[in-house]
C-alpha cells in the first residue's frame, strides 16, 4: 500500500467515521437515557435517507433544506413511536429489545414495498473534489464531515448547558431521583428519541448523497455503531466521537487493504477485545 | 386431575402417533418439505427458548446453525469425512464458538451479549463471502451429498422427527420448571443474586445452556445443510435469527411447548407469506409487536390465564393475574 492511498483512506475513514458518530450518538443516548437498544436504528437512517431523497427529487427542495427537514420528520416519527411503543415497554430490557426489533422489521418490509429495490442516490448540489497535497477530498464527504461535527457539537452544547440536557443527564444518573425532584421523564425521554432518531436520519441523509440508498442499508451502519457504542463506553459522548473516527479509519483500511467484508470481522475483533480487555469502553463508567 | 392428566397424555399420543405415520398417507413431497423445515425450526426454536429463560437475550442464533452446516459439510466433501461423524463434529464445533462467545460476553452487561450475538451473524456472512475457497463466496456450496442410506424425503422426514424428539427431550429436561436443572434456569430470571448467594454458579449455569442451545442449533445446521444440499450464506444470516425470535416471543419464551407451537404456527404463516416476501417480515415485525404489548407471555400465556380465570371461576376464587 502506497502511503498515498494510505492518507486517501484515512481520509475517507475520518469522514465517515463522522457519520457513523452521528448514527452511534443516537444509540448511546436512547441506551443511556431510556435503556433502550435500538435495534431498529438502521431503519431510521435509512428512512431519513428517502425522506431526504423525496424531498429533493418529488418536491424539488433543495438538498440543504432537505437536511433539517429530514430531521425534523424523524423526530416527530421518534415522539410517535415514544408515545405507541416504547413508553408501554420502559423498563423491560428485553421487550424493548423486540419492539424496536419488531419496528425494524415493519420499516424494512414497507421500505421494500414502497421505495422499491432499487439503488437511489440523493442528487446533491455539491460535486468535485478538494485536493490537499497528495490526498483528493470529494467536497461532499468534507461538508458531510463538517455538517457531523456541526450536530455533534449542537448535542454536546443541548445536553450541557440547556434545562432538558440536565434534566437527561439527571435521568441517567438515576431516574427516580430525577423523577422525585420534578424532572418530567416522559418529555425526556420523548426528546431524547426524537434527537437518536434526528441524527440517524441526517446520518441517512448525508450518506444517501455520497453513495447509494435501498431499504436494506441500514444493517451495516448499525452494526457498526454497535461496535462504536461499546468501543466508546455506553453513555459517553466523547468516547463515542473517538471510538467512531477510530473504526472508520480502521475500517476504511482494511476494507482498502481487505475488502469490504473482512472490515466487518476486523470491527467483530476489536469488539471482542473491548470486552475481554477494557469493558467499559474508552471512557464509560463502570 | 387424574383424569384431565390422562387427557392430556392421550391427546399426545394421539398426536405423536399422527405425526409418525404421516409420511405413509401424505404422499405430496411439499408438505413432506414443510413438516421437515418444521421441525427444524421447531429445534432453534427450543434451543433459543431455553437460552432466553437462562437470561441470555441472544439475537444470533441463526448463526450457530451456519457454523453447524459450514462445518459439516466441510468436513464431509473436503475431507471425505463420514456424515455421522461429520454431524458430530458440527455439534462440538458449534458448541466450542457458543463457549468462546458465551464466556466472555456473559459476564459483563446483557447488552454486550446480545450485541456481540447479533454480530457475530453478519461477521460469519462477510467471512463466508470474503473466501470463495472453501466457504463458496456468495453463491454457497451445491451438491452436498446426503447421509448415506437417507436420501428420499421420507426417509429425512424420519430422521429430523427422530432429531426432533431428542432434541425436545434434552430442552424439556433441561428448562422445565420441574427439573432440578430448571429450577436453576428459573432462579436466573426471579432472582438471579439470591441464586449466586446460595453458592450457585449462576454465569456457568447460563453458559452451559447457552452452549447446549447452540449445540443443538449446529445439529440442526448439519441436517438442514445435507437435506437442502445446497447452503448459501444468506440461509443463516440475520433474518433467520429474527424469524427464531419472532417464533419463540409467539410461544412466549417461556416454556419449551410454546416454542414448539409457536414454531409450527409460524413455519406454516411463514410458508402461507412466501409468495410475497416482503410482507413476511411486516407480518412477522407486526406479530413481535402485538405480542409484547398485547400477549407478553406468547400464545402458552395466553392459554394459562384463560385456564386460571376458568379454575378461578369454578372454585369461585378472585382472578389473580400470573406476573
Amino acid at each position: 500500500m502506497s502511503s498515498e492511498i494510505f492518507w486517501q483512506s484515512m481520509v475517507n475513514g475520518l469522514t465517515m467515521g463522522m457519520i457513523y458518530v452521528l448514527i452511534a450518538l443516537g444509540l448511546t443516548l436512547l441506551y443511556s437515557i431510556m435503556h433502550i437498544v435500538n435495534f431498529a436504528h438502521g431503519e431510521i437512517y435509512m428512512l431519513g435517507g428517502f425522506v431526504s431523497y423525496f424531498l429533493v427529487t418529488r418536491l424539488g427542495f433543495s438538498y440543504f433544506l432537505s437536511l433539517p427537514m429530514a430531521m425534523v420528520v424523524l423526530f416527530m416519527l421518534g415522539i410517535v413511536l415514544e408515545k405507541l411503543f416504547f413508553s408501554r415497554v420502559r423498563g423491560n430490557f428485553m421487550h424493548c429489545l423486540l419492539v424496536t426489533l419488531g419496528i425494524s422489521l415493519i420499516f424494512q418490509s414497507l421500505g421494500w414495498t414502497f421505495f422499491g429495490t432499487e439503488d437511489v442516490n440523493v442528487p446533491s448540489p455539491i460535486s468535485g473534489v478538494i485536493k490537499f497535497g497528495i490526498i483528493f477530498i470529494p467536497k461532499q464527504r468534507l461538508l458531510s464531515a463538517l455538517i457531523g461535527l456541526f450536530l455533534v457539537g449542537l448535542l454536546y452544547l443541548l445536553i450541557s448547558k440547556t434545562k432538558i440536557g440536565r434534566h437527561m443527564r439527571a435521568i441517567e444518573q438515576d431516574s427516580e431521583a430525577a423523577e422525585l425532584f420534578g424532572v418530567n421523564i416522559n418529555l425526556v425521554n420523548m426528546v431524547a428519541l426524537g434527537i437518536g432518531f434526528a441524527l440517524a436520519a441526517v446520518g441517512g441523509a448525508l450518506i444517501g448523497a455520497i453513495f447509494v440508498l435501498n431499504p436494506s442499508i441500514g444493517l451495516v451502519p448499525m452494526l457498526k455503531a454497535f461496535v462504536i457504542i461499546i468501543m466508546g463506553g455506553l453513555g459517553s459522548i466523547g468516547g463515542c466521537i473517538v471510538a467512531g473516527l477510530l473504526l472508520g479509519v480502521i475500517d476504511s483500511v482494511i476494507a482498502t487493504l481487505l475488502g469490504a467484508n473482512l472490515a466487518y470481522a476486523v470491527a467483530f475483533a476489536i469488539l471482542i477485545l473491548i470486552i475481554i480487555v477494557r469493558p467499559r469502553g474508552f471512557a464509560g463508567h463502570a | 386431575m387424574l383424569r384431565n392428566n390422562r387427557a392430556k397424555y392421550l391427546g399426545l399420543f394421539t398426536i405423536l402417533v399422527l405425526i409418525f405415520i404421516l409420511p405413509l398417507w401424505i404422499k405430496n413431497l411439499y408438505i413432506i418439505h414443510i413438516f421437515i423445515m418444521m421441525y427444524l425450526n421447531i429445534v432453534l426454536a427450543m434451543g433459543l427458548t431455553a437460552i432466553f429463560k437462562a437470561g441470555a437475550l441472544s439475537f444470533g442464533h441463526a448463526a450457530y446453525a451456519g457454523i453447524g452446516a459450514y462445518t459439516s459439510v466441510l468436513l464431509v466433501t473436503m475431507l471425505q469425512v463420514p456424515f455421522w461423524v461429520a454431524f458430530l463434529l458440527a455439534g462440538v464445533v458449534t458448541a466450542l464458538i457458543a463457549l468462546f462467545i458465551g464466556g466472555i460476553t456473559l459476564g459483563v452487561r446483557g447488552i454486550y451479549f446480545t450485541i456481540t450475538t447479533f454480530a457475530l451473524t453478519e461477521v460469519l456472512k462477510g467471512i463466508y463471502i470474503a473466501y470463495p475457497n472453501p466457504f463458496g463466496g456468495p453463491g454457497g456450496i451445491r451438491g452436498i451429498p446426503p447421509p448415506p442410506g437417507i436420501e428420499t424425503k421420507g426417509e429425512f422426514y424420519y430422521l429430523v422427527l427422530f432429531f426432533a424428539l431428542i432434541s425436545f427431550f434434552t430442552f424439556y429436561r433441561m428448562a422445565h420448571s420441574r427439573s432440578s436443572f430448571g429450577i436453576l434456569c428459573d432462579g436466573l430470571k426471579l432472582n438471579e443474586l439470591l441464586e449466586e448467594s446460595l453458592g450457585i454458579n449462576t454465569k456457568a449455569v447460563r453458559i452451559i445452556v447457552f452452549v447446549v442451545g447452540c449445540a443443538f442449533a449446529g445439529f440442526a445446521g448439519s441436517i438442514m445443510a445435507h437435506y437442502l444440499r445446497q447452503i448459501n450464506p444468506e440461509t443463516f444470516a440475520i433474518h433467520t435469527s429474527i424469524d427464531i425470535i419472532v417464533f419463540c416471543a409467539a410461544g412466549g419464551f417461556g416454556s419449551i411447548s410454546g416454542a414448539v407451537i409457536g414454531a409450527t404456527g409460524l413455519t406454516m404463516i411463514g410458508e402461507l407469506l412466501y409468495g410475497i416476501g416482503a410482507y413476511k417480515s411486516l407480518v412477522f415485525g407486526a406479530m413481535l409487536i402485538v405480542i409484547v404489548l398485547f400477549l407478553p407471555g406468547g400464545v402458552m400465556g395466553f392459554v394459562s390465564q384463560r385456564s386460571i380465570k376458568r379454575i378461578s371461576k369454578k372454585k369461585g376464587v378472585d382472578h389473580v393475574s400470573p406476573t
